[in-house]
């Protein structure tokens, strides 16, 4: 005990309660920002001094783990919602008029009406703008499904960049954090840096962390393939002729093989390229399938036997039914503004067919009930091309709710993680505030010491 | 030391902002409902039912199409009707005149100027047309009926292969067609010509009886075929109205089933946007009251 021991004391408890100030105001600086974990001073007592034992980051692993799986998750469900909401914007809700089931309802309403007055060149105008509307609807919503496979090509590929930058970015982490000294103030911020990195990467794809002893990150896939072993990367690529995306050798595609991964926004995007889209498309081609094949066998309208609708112009080919959404058309010799005739319609482009002979609109009529006769692409059961046309719009519609109701579900539980996740490592304004005061009565305080033990040497000095 | 558990400033903000923009959510989507009167998203509320609606608009788009068509046609098959009756009158009134009068020469010759206007009547009632289409053409309604030649015979012009059909509900369809090759018009037309083409004043009186005979008779037997088919085309009128009758009753039925599944309850959705108003208000007061609330303003 002795005079310079109080200074020591003093000044070590200026020097803590500096620290504690620095870190303070970096939690406040830093309340509103995403990802930054709260700091607080951890200090010991040695000799008398008081020490800053290390700079403590208010985390906890499990918290971590949980909400960046929920983050997965969500990022997939609504990828693949948004994806095929591009799509069913374009069908409508039921009373729009515009999807399938009511074009060709439409359609149908046009051939009751000829049916019933065959020789009324309006009647017979009016169902070939009514199969003309559906014939560009069809091709409208193969098209936009077009489009949308090429945005998720184009952001497969931005996916694929970013998560590259991410893992770079955890392996440059990797370096500063191994050169950082353990419990220091630039380890947390490091720390906090390196958790930004991975909640980031979260967003793309579910991956697994382990950290080891000296605070270095490795980074797996969810399937166990190595994306970051401290400074080294395996750099992922995507391959957009075969499909296939790699980590280093390995591939990693998802949905092909248990390597890989199957959440986060770059799995819904693969799910939607090979699984949603191809389904719908599909699906949109069964019924394009049927309308040109069922009005060709019922109600041939021209004398090489081709019907109302064509593929592109040709006779129905069910070896080519892939892409028939997009190439189905008016048959041209109905269509007037080809210099076609909607005359056939009736007559069946035989000139000696009498012009209220309704054989042929009747026919028309009646294909609407009955049972399709070309393979449904699993839209549903055994269906007319009524009820085909409106399960297809309903199983569009369904993947859509179904997308976005697993990611409400997901929200949900999610918020709650989530929630507790950032009130663990967030800032509390107040709280720092009233910390804050008690850094700066324990200043004053130290200083007050100083400059009393100061006073105490200058009256020793002046004794002498 | 045992930690404080707080809750994150920038949590409780998001907190806030997320339950403000939930309610915004839910109140447009109340708000929309109350001013349509329809569910803003049908398939996702709707659910299984979404696929009904579906169905059903196409069955109701369809009758209603039928509904119009029978419409047309029960005007046709009424002009058609109409048309008959007046050619059978014209008939019975020129039988009537023809059993009527004398047996003198002096005025024969108005029998055959009689015959002459009656067919001329006939003609022009068969060539009655009915939105651009001829009624007893056959099938060839572009064609007109009949032509009178000038030795007062007349010529059908329509088809003789067929009978006019509609299609008046799902999987139902009616002949419905009178054509003008129809014995009972060719036996009137016949008997007409005869008496319009016969110098009847050379005929003694028993040869002017005996075609006057020949020529009632056959006339009677043409009024009575026309009789036949106007029974005929009054069951299929009756069994038209039937349907109509029934697809009356259908349309309402699908309007109310499309409105069951798409429509909301807008009573029920304005009580439930006053609800969320109460809501917004609520969290808004209490987003300023917090923000006023701060340690600061005691240091």
């Amino acid at each position: 005990m002795s005079i310079s021991a109080a200074l020591s004391n003093a000044v070590s408890g200026l020097r803590a309660n500096s620290t504690a100030s620095d870190l303070i105001s970096r939690n406040i600086a830093n309340s509103s920002t995403e990802g930054y974990t709260r700091k607080t001073v951890k200090l010991t007592t040695q000799d008398g001094n008081v020490r800053v034992a290390s700079v403590d980051r208010q985390v906890s692993s499990l918290l971590d783990k949980l909400d960046r799986s929920n983050v997965s998750k969500l990022s997939a469900r609504q990828t693949v919602a948004e994806g095929v909401s591009a799509y069913t914007d374009v069908l409508g809700q039921p009373e729009d008029s515009v999807s399938p089931s009511a074009l060709l309802s439409e359609l149908k309403s046009s051939l009751i009406t000829l049916s019933n007055s065959p020789d009324q060149g309006s009647s017979q105008l009016a169902v070939v703008s009514a199969a003309k509307e559906f014939a560009s609807q069809m091709q409208n919503l193969s098209g936009t499904i077009d489009t949308v496979a090429a945005e998720v090509e184009m952001n497969i590929r931005y996916d694929v960049a970013d998560v590259n930058a991410a893992l770079y970015e955890v392996a440059k982490l990797n370096s500063a954090i191994a050169a950082s000294a353990e419990g220091s103030t630039i380890r947390a911020e490091l720390s906090d840096q390196m958790g930004q990195a991975l909640d980031t990467l979260s967003s793309y794809m579910d991956v697994q962390t382990v950290t080891s002893k000296t605070g270095q990150v490795s980074v797996l896939t969810s399937g166990g393939t190595e994306l970051v072993s401290g400074k080294t990367v395996n750099d992922v690529t995507y391959n957009d002729g075969t499909g296939v995306l790699m980590a280093g050798d390995v591939e990693i595609t998802p949905g092909t093989g248990a390597r890989g991964f199957s959440e986060g926004s770059l799995s819904g995007l693969f799910e939607l390229k090979n699984e949603v889209l191809p389904t719908i498309l599909d699906q949109l081609d069964a019924v394009a399938a049927a309308a040109i094949e069922g009005f060709e066998r019922v109600a041939p309208i021209t004398t090489d036997g081709r019907g109302l609708f064509t593929d592109a112009g040709s006779a129905y080919d069910a070896a080519s039914i892939d892409g028939l959404a997009g190439r189905i058309a008016v048959n041209v010799d109905a269509d007037p503004d080809l210099g076609g005739s909607p005359a056939i319609v009736q007559s069946g482009s035989i000139a000696t067919t009498p012009s209220s002979d309704s054989t042929l609109p009747a026919a028309m009529v009646n294909l609407f009930d009955e049972i399709v006769a070309v393979p449904t692409a699993n839209i549903g059961g055994t269906e007319t091309l009524s009820a085909l046309s409106a399960s297809l719009v309903t199983n569009h519609q369904q993947i859509r709710i179904d997308a976005e109701t697993s990611a409400e579900t997901i929200s949900v539980s999610a918020a709650t993680v989530s929630t507790s996740r950032q009130n663990l490592q967030g800032v509390n304004i107040d709280d720092e505030m009233q910390q804050l005061l008690l850094v700066e009565k324990s200043y004053a305080a130290n200083a007050k010491v100083l400059t009393t033990v100061n006073s105490m040497l200058d009256t020793l000095l002046d004794a002498f | 030391m045992i930690g404080i558990s707080t809750v994150a400033s920038f949590q409780k903000n998001y907190d806030l902002r997320r339950n403000v923009a939930q309610a915004t959510a839910e109140m447009n989507k109340a708000s929309m409902e109350v001013s349509t009167g329809l569910k803003q998203d049908v398939y996702a509320e709707g659910r299984g039912a979404a696929g009904e609606t579906l169905n059903i608009r196409a069955r109701m788009e369809a009758n209603d199409s039928y509904l119009q068509a029978n419409a047309l046609l029960e005007g046709r098959m009424n002009a058609t009707d109409e048309s008959i009756t007046a050619i059978r009158e014209a008939a019975s009134d020129f039988m009537t005149f023809l059993v009527s009068g004398s047996l003198s020469g002096e005025n024969r010759d108005v029998v055959t100027a009689q015959a002459q206007i009656t067919i001329e009547e006939i003609a022009n009632k068969m060539n009655t047309s009915y939105a651009g289409s001829f009624l007893f053409s056959g099938l060839e309604t572009g064609a007109k009926t009949v032509t009178v030649n000038a030795d007062w015979s007349t010529t059908y012009n329509g088809d003789t292969t067929g009978q006019l059909t509609a299609q008046i509900d799902e999987g139902i369809s009616m002949k419905y067609g009178v054509r003008g090759d129809n014995s009972g018009f060719t036996d009137i037309l016949a008997a007409l010509q005869v008496a319009a083409s016969t110098d009847l004043d050379a005929l003694d009186d028993t040869a002017f009886e005996a075609l006057r005979e020949t020529l009632v008779e056959q006339m009677n037997g043409g009024i009575e075929a026309l009789t036949a088919e106007q029974a005929t085309l009054g069951d299929k009128l009756a069994m038209l109205d039937r349907t109509v009758t029934r697809q009356e009753g259908v349309a309402n039925l699908y309007n109310e089933s499309v409105l069951e599944i798409e429509g909301v309850d807008v009573n029920e959705a304005a009580v439930r946007l006053q609800g969320i108003q109460i809501q917004l208000d609520a969290t808004f007061n209490v987003t300023a009251r917090l923000s006023e609330m701060t340690f600061l303003n005691y240091i």
